[in-house]
């Protein structure tokens, strides 16, 4: 006698499962209630005005169908526009106007000594600076005043704002012309990476256009707290292309160099760069 | 653009929808005309399936029901503002859908299931009586149970997930209406499809036939 299969007892699919569920209705009166609640709030929808943003906001989004083309254009056209004036404004940072000399000397350099002596980079103050810091140029025992440009351009982004060169003579003054970039630096606020290396494209453009032995001095009115002047003085010893300093090697000065100059220059508030060269 | 639109529409709509879907233009032009009436026939038509779907996607009849009460208040609102790309139940749909997925997102920490009741022809399959057997439980309380089970698995799903299945399996829309209801491709809703029925499996394995 062979026992009956075992038929397992029936188990639901996943489908009969979603069945089952699409089987959960309301009541019949839930309906009542529902369109109770629903023909309120249609009526508090018809009579409700609406505020504020909401008001707004259909008008917002028509406007929006010339808003957006109109600023897209003027975007494209500030743009168009921008390009040259930003290539010419760079290209115009390394133009140097020459300007009347100031007459208000400010700071005297110390004197230097004669013998020949490889570069000087010195971060420290002026009156604090050791005799021997700064090499002889050409030979010459000098004494260089150079004069930081007391003219303040009304708009001032740049640390380095006026530029001044002084020839140096024999004895105890220079002659000084100041020239001043201000016009061409007078641009929006830029990183400092940036200003550091406009500085050092200015640096190599007055020197290429000038002679040497001048002492270029680059004054910063940029920040206000303490009137103290600090310069650091540089000299090159061959091509005017490199006008760095170290009083351990030779060597061009590089942004990095200005970077450094110009962090340890801190926070002072009129601070200058003079280089020699 | 609007051609190409419509003419993809009557090849994906099936005639009866294509019917509908003209019936309900009429309807909507008469509301639009100043015959605010008119916008119950749709609310009839339409409300128990925009309430199905809305109670699935959230398991809590309370919150269905004010959801379903909004989604046609915005209908009936911006009725001038629909412009029959789609068909009226497709837009209306959408914006059922995207109201209870807002309401889900907002409320995503709380969760209250409240159970319906099921209709009589779906109190007695087969196979819930062997499961209250099995569970040693009265069958009218075993299948509350059931529900309240099913509901848990519902919003484990994600809400995408769930939309796609409960407008597939609850409201038994197509892959091309849901996509279109969805806004996203037929490709989507499959996988989507595919991969909520995986869950919702492996979830209910206990239950299901081996």
């Amino acid at each position: 006698m062979g026992s009956a299969p075992h038929t397992p007892p029936p188990r639901p699919t996943l489908e009969e499962l979603l069945r089952f569920k699409r089987a959960e209705r309301p009541a019949p009166e839930f309906w009542a209630e529902f369109d109770r609640g629903l023909r309120q709030k249609q009526l508090a929808a018809l009579v409700k005005r609406p505020q504020g943003w909401a008001r707004m906001r259909p008008e917002f989004v028509r406007s929006l169908r010339w808003i957006a083309p109109a600023t897209a254009a003027a975007a494209v056209a500030l743009v168009v526009v921008q390009i040259p004036l930003s290539t010419a404004s760079r290209s115009g940072s390394v133009e140097v106007a020459s300007i009347p000399a100031a007459t208000t000397p400010v700071v005297a350099m110390p004197a230097i000594e004669t013998r020949a002596q490889p570069f000087v980079a010195a971060a420290t103050p002026l009156s604090a600076m050791p005799e021997t810091s700064v090499a002889s140029l050409a030979g010459r025992a000098e004494h260089a005043s150079a004069a930081v440009a007391t003219e303040q351009p009304s708009e001032r982004f740049l640390p380095w704002s006026t530029v001044s060169v002084a020839t140096v003579n024999s004895g105890n003054s220079a002659t000084v012309d100041t020239v001043a970039v201000a016009p061409a630096m007078r641009e929006t606020r830029q990183p400092r990476s940036s200003w550091t290396s406009r500085f050092s494209e200015m640096a190599q453009a007055i020197s290429a256009e000038q002679s040497t032995d001048r002492v270029l001095q680059l004054a910063s009115y940029d920040l206000s707290a303490v009137p103290e002047t600090i310069p650091v003085v540089a000299r090159a010893a061959t091509a005017p292309a490199t006008y760095a300093a170290s009083n351990r090697s030779e060597r061009a000065i590089r942004d990095r160099d200005f970077r450094d100059m110009e962090s340890r220059m801190g926070s002072s508030s009129r601070s200058s760069l003079a280089i020699k060269f | 653009m609007e051609f190409i639109k419509a003419v993809s529409r009557m090849f994906v709509a099936s005639p009866e929808r294509q019917v509908e879907a003209d019936a309900d233009t009429l309807i909507v032009q008469q509301v639009r005309a100043g015959n605010v009436a008119a916008f119950d026939q749709l609310v009839l038509k339409y409300r128990e399936r925009i309430y199905a779907i809305i109670y699935n996607l959230t398991s809590n009849r309370e919150d269905a029901s004010d959801l379903t009460q909004d989604a046609f208040i915005k209908a009936f609102q911006s009725i001038n503002s629909f412009g029959g790309q789609s068909s009226f139940f497709t837009w209306l749909y959408r914006i059922a859908v995207n109201g209870a997925r807002t309401h889900l997102r907002k409320n995503r920490l709380r969760t209250f299931f409240s159970i319906e009741q099921a209709s009589e022809e779906e109190k007695k399959p087969e196979w819930l009586n062997t499961l209250a057997v099995e569970a040693g439980a009265e069958k009218e309380v075993f299948a509350r149970d059931l529900r309240q089970r099913l509901n848990e698995s519902f919003q484990k799903l994600s809400i995408k997930h769930r939309t796609v299945i409960t407008l597939f399996e609850i409201d038994g829309l197509s892959h091309a209406e849901i996509a279109e209801v969805m806004e996203c491709t037929e490709g989507t809703v499959r996988s989507r499809l595919h991969y909520a029925k995986l869950q919702l499996q492996a979830d209910l394995q206990d239950l299901l036939k081996r």
